[in-house]
């Protein structure tokens, strides 16, 4: 890997083994003042998915952003320091598996020591252990005053996935990374033939309504890391695997659940969508979209179990000037879903 | 030449079979140099005869299998169980039967506190006895002004007062799991989970739920009065980061002649990425002394029974709760077991629901076939829904077991109705099955989640009683014979300390438990109220009578 020579005034220190558990590396490049809340994006995924191949292609992609990564998850595969300094980034190792109470606080200590930093990080992305609840370690960047949840990425080994999806002591786990999960990065699809990657796809999306984006080698895209693309729907999915697009859209006739996406219409609020997903809870299983607040800012909604949940994932309105992103919504039904879409779209809430 | 001393006792059991039981015990340097009739320790040459244990009764020093150091560090805070609990400066704390028992005391302990603003912290609240939960009112009835925190018997759910919210900005329109609200959608001020406690915790300015306390000094002293006063002599600190600073202060403590317990810390080998802890353990191979042993590994496989994150095969939970989580991928497990395994660490594995111990035997078994070792000698601690088939996977693959019998008392009712049902609460820490199948087994109090007293754990494990009378198993229940092995010899097998420790015979280390009854003559039913006296540790006596605050 070639870098410019600037990146490369970083200095990296490394801590003494063990404690404090971290290694840093600290730039002297000029701080960039930004009173805002620094964004993270969780990664979640087996051992395995990509995960720390994802993040070191995102560092090597020269994108100028600082960002402060943060490990938990310890494969054979390591983040690459240099990768790190390049993008005037810290990097700490966590825990192992998740012996939660002390994750958390270590997690806390070490974002802590890195937004004391200056310059500070401009995106936090946090690799979490497979077992350990993304959502879990998003809500740690909700409740933080110097943070903001952006997104939950949940890798998924297109490769091994329906394995783990059959081992009873898994599936739960597996299902626990993709239910909070804004983005669906569907890894390794260069590893399946396409009739299992079809079958692959099929049985993610028909549970899941998150977006899906199929890659090989970890290759996703760096916008992919934050909502800002994802706030659209109708853009096609991304494949950045193969060339041949998956059958998503096609209902798996084995499979006893009903996927749908709607548009969601122009005045509908997201007061008036969660009385809608309320009213008929019980037909769905999950559903996920982004749908307007009463100040006009997108957030996220989703329906899971019998929550409820709405996120924001911006500063402000002002990150979508231009965009093409528009209100939608994604729901699995447990019964096809033709009722629930027509009021949706007619707005229609008793 | 040394001095030698003999001890005179009413009764001396030795857990040495070729001689159970004797009235002299002859010791030197720290060191059993027999035990026998009198006129067979004589001969060892010019001794001072100490007749004050002549009606009391001598045993192997207890060893507490699993226990943790934050016994000590716990008391620094308000103590609200629902048992019964007595404090390293042997004052009995009376178990708080309400909720509005829990706030009356917290009330006394705010009055006592010197500054206005001063944090106040409560531990040990279990609201599974009480007819609700505790509310943020309830606590701000306590204080309005200065931070309020009770923090649960699980360790993993807190309750703050509206102070704590406030200034940890949590509100009830927040998207965040755990987060407890009322029927008006407001917080309670019940937090569960790491991200909302730790963040209320943090916005207040105090330390972790798992922190060592300011004084890390005392703390460990407290907990070595803890031990003692329960007649322990070597206790397990089974979940430590051994970080240099609180090693430090172990090591220096243990050098010391007035510290009077030994400690054998498990480093927990999950807390830093698997090659840096192997290099860490290594590095400490070296450094074990007398009083302190280092060496010993410790992985978590699930959570626990009662906090609904143990895992289980099918049927899972009796009331229906989703299947509890893995502190580890049962994928990984096996890598990391081995790493630890090839660099010659013993490793003690936390499993409590039956598929983290089918895991975690599965990861030994594959282990063992790349690495064979004839006495590797893991043990499966907690181990409590091991059915026999795992049991006798154990005994092949000379795996122990450390059962976590003070359950069976604290929360066995809870296991009964609600987490486990009638059948399988009554095959819970099967430590007759384990035993009747060949596995060498140790029975624990895991304080400071349940109190620390071997006679109480072996009490749990002979009359299987929980809290409302009602017995787990009546073919679970072990003899008093076998519970009193359990707690000496069988916890120093499962360390690998039983040829130093766990029995009074030649060689041995002089550590003795000095109890004012016998409790191989008392009824079986009264043996967790056998009067300590105190211990000897390396031939030094230590009573309980002593202990200062
Ligand atoms: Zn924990
Ligand atoms: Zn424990």
């Amino acid at each position: 890997m070639k870098f410019g020579a600037q990146f490369w005034a970083g200095v990296l220190f490394r801590f003494p083994r063990l404690y404090p558990e971290w290694d840093i590396a600290v730039s002297s490049i000029t701080p960039a003042i930004s009173p805002s809340l620094v964004p993270v994006t969780v990664i979640g995924g087996f051992l395995g998915t990509g995960k720390t191949t994802l993040l070191n292609e995102v560092l090597s992609s020269q994108t100028g952003i600082r960002y402060a990564v943060m490990v938990n998850d310890f494969g054979s595969l390591a983040v690459d320091d240099a990768l790190v300094k390049a993008h005037d980034g810290d990097t700490i190792s966590f825990a192992n598996g998740c012996v939660c109470c002390s994750l958390g606080d270590n997690l806390i200590k070490s974002i802590d020591a890195l937004l004391e930093r200056d310059p500070k990080p401009e995106q936090f992305l946090i690799e979490v252990s497979g077992v350990a609840n993304p959502k879990a370690i998003a809500d740690v960047a909700t409740l933080h005053p110097g943070l903001r949840r952006d997104l939950i990425i949940t890798l998924v080994d297109a490769e091994t996935v329906m394995e783990r999806a059959g081992d009873p002591r898994l599936a739960d786990t597996l299902s626990m990374q993709l239910v909070p999960a804004d983005l669906i990065v569907l890894n390794k699809c260069d590893l399946v033939g396409d009739t299992k990657l079809a079958r692959v796809c099929s049985y993610l999306s028909d549970l899941y309504p998150s977006q899906m984006v199929r890659t090989v080698h970890s290759r996703l895209p760096v916008e992919y890391l934050s909502a800002k693309v994802l706030t659209d729907p109708l853009e096609p999915k991304l494949d950045l695997g193969k060339s041949e697009p998956a059958t998503q859209s096609s209902h798996d006739p084995e499979s006893q659940f009903y996927r749908c996406t709607v548009n969601l219409p122009d005045n509908m609020m997201c007061d008036q969508l969660r009385a809608l997903l309320r009213e008929h809870q019980s037909s769905l299983l999950r559903a996920k979209g982004f749908v307007y607040d009463e100040q006009g800012t997108l957030v996220s909604i989703q329906l899971s179990g019998n929550q409820i949940e709405v996120q924001s994932h911006f500063d402000g309105a002002g990150e979508f000037s231009g965009g093409s992103s528009k209100p939608y919504l994604v729901a699995i039904g447990l019964v096809p879903l033709d009722a629930f879409k027509q009021a949706v779209l007619a707005n229609l809430c008793q | 030449m040394t001095e030698i001393t003999i001890f005179k006792a009413k009764k001396i059991v030795t857990m040495n079979e070729r001689q159970p039981v004797c009235d002299h015990v002859a010791v030197r340097d720290g060191v059993i140099l027999g035990a026998g009739k009198l006129d067979e320790l004589t001969g060892w040459g010019e001794y001072t005869l100490d007749e004050r244990f002549a009606e009391k009764v001598i045993f192997p020093g207890f060893i507490e299998g699993h226990c943790h150091s934050w016994e000590g560090a716990a008391w620094e805070d308000t103590f609200v169980g629902f048992l019964d609990r007595t404090s390293p400066s042997r004052e009995v704390h009376k178990g708080l039967k309400s909720v509005d028992e829990v706030v009356a005391k917290l009330v006394d302990a705010e009055k006592e506190l010197e500054t206005s603003d001063e944090p106040l912290k409560g531990w040990g609240l279990d609201p599974i006895f009480f007819d609700r939960r505790v509310t943020r009112t309830d606590l701000d009835r306590v204080s309005t002004s200065r931070p309020v925190v009770v923090v649960h018997q699980s360790g993993h759910v807190i309750n703050v007062n509206t102070h704590v919210l406030e200034k940890a900005n949590i509100t009830g329109d927040m998207d965040v799991d755990g987060l407890v609200k009322d029927s008006d959608g407001n917080p309670t001020g019940e937090l569960m989970g790491i991200a909302l406690y730790q963040s209320a915790l943090k916005a207040v300015g105090m330390n972790s739920v798992l922190d060592m306390g300011k004084d890390k000094e005392k703390s460990l002293r407290w907990f070595a009065h803890s031990a003692q006063i329960a007649g322990v002599t070597t206790v397990t600190d089974l979940a430590s980061e051994l970080k240099p600073e609180l090693l430090a202060v172990q090591a220096d403590l243990a050098s010391r002649d007035d510290y009077p317990i030994r400690v054998v810390p498990a480093f927990l080998g999950q807390m830093v990425p698997t090659n840096e802890g192997v290099e860490w353990i290594t590095s400490l191979a070296g450094q074990s002394t007398d009083k302190l042993r280092l060496g010993l590994v410790k992985l978590i496989v699930d959570g626990s029974i009662q906090g609904l994150t143990a895992r289980f095969k099918q049927p899972g939970y009796y009331n229906g709760a989703p299947n509890g989580m893995w502190y580890v991928d049962p994928m990984e497990l096996p890598n990391i077991i081995a790493a630890y395994h090839k660099a010659g660490s013993q490793i003690h594995i936390h499993t409590n629901g039956d598929e983290a111990t089918e895991a975690a035997l599965d990861a030994i078994e594959a282990v063992l076939k790349q690495y064979p070792s004839s006495d590797a000698r893991f043990t499966l601690q907690h181990c409590q829904m091991a059915h026999d088939a795992h049991f006798r996977r154990m005994a092949k693959l000379g795996v122990c077991a450390n059962l976590f019998s003070n359950h069976l008392y604290y929360w066995g009712d809870q296991h009964y109705e609600l987490t486990m049902g009638p059948e399988r609460a009554c095959r819970m820490d099967a430590a007759n099955t384990a035993g009747k199948l060949g596995v060498h087994y140790s029975i624990h109090s895991d304080a400071p989640v349940t109190h620390l007293s071997p006679l109480f754990t072996a009490w749990c494990a002979v009359n299987r009683q929980t809290q409302s009378g009602r017995v787990l198993g009546e073919n679970e229940k072990i003899t008093v014979e076998q519970a009193l092995y359990a707690i000496t010899l069988g916890a120093a097998y499962t360390l690998k300390l039983d040829t130093e420790l766990g029995s009074i015979e030649c060689g041995k280390r002089a550590d003795f438990t000095i109890l004012e009854d016998d409790p191989l003559t008392v009824s079986p039913t009264k043996l967790k109220d056998i009067e300590v006296w105190g211990t000897v540790l390396g031939g030094r006596p230590f009573p309980v009578s002593e202990i200062v605050s």
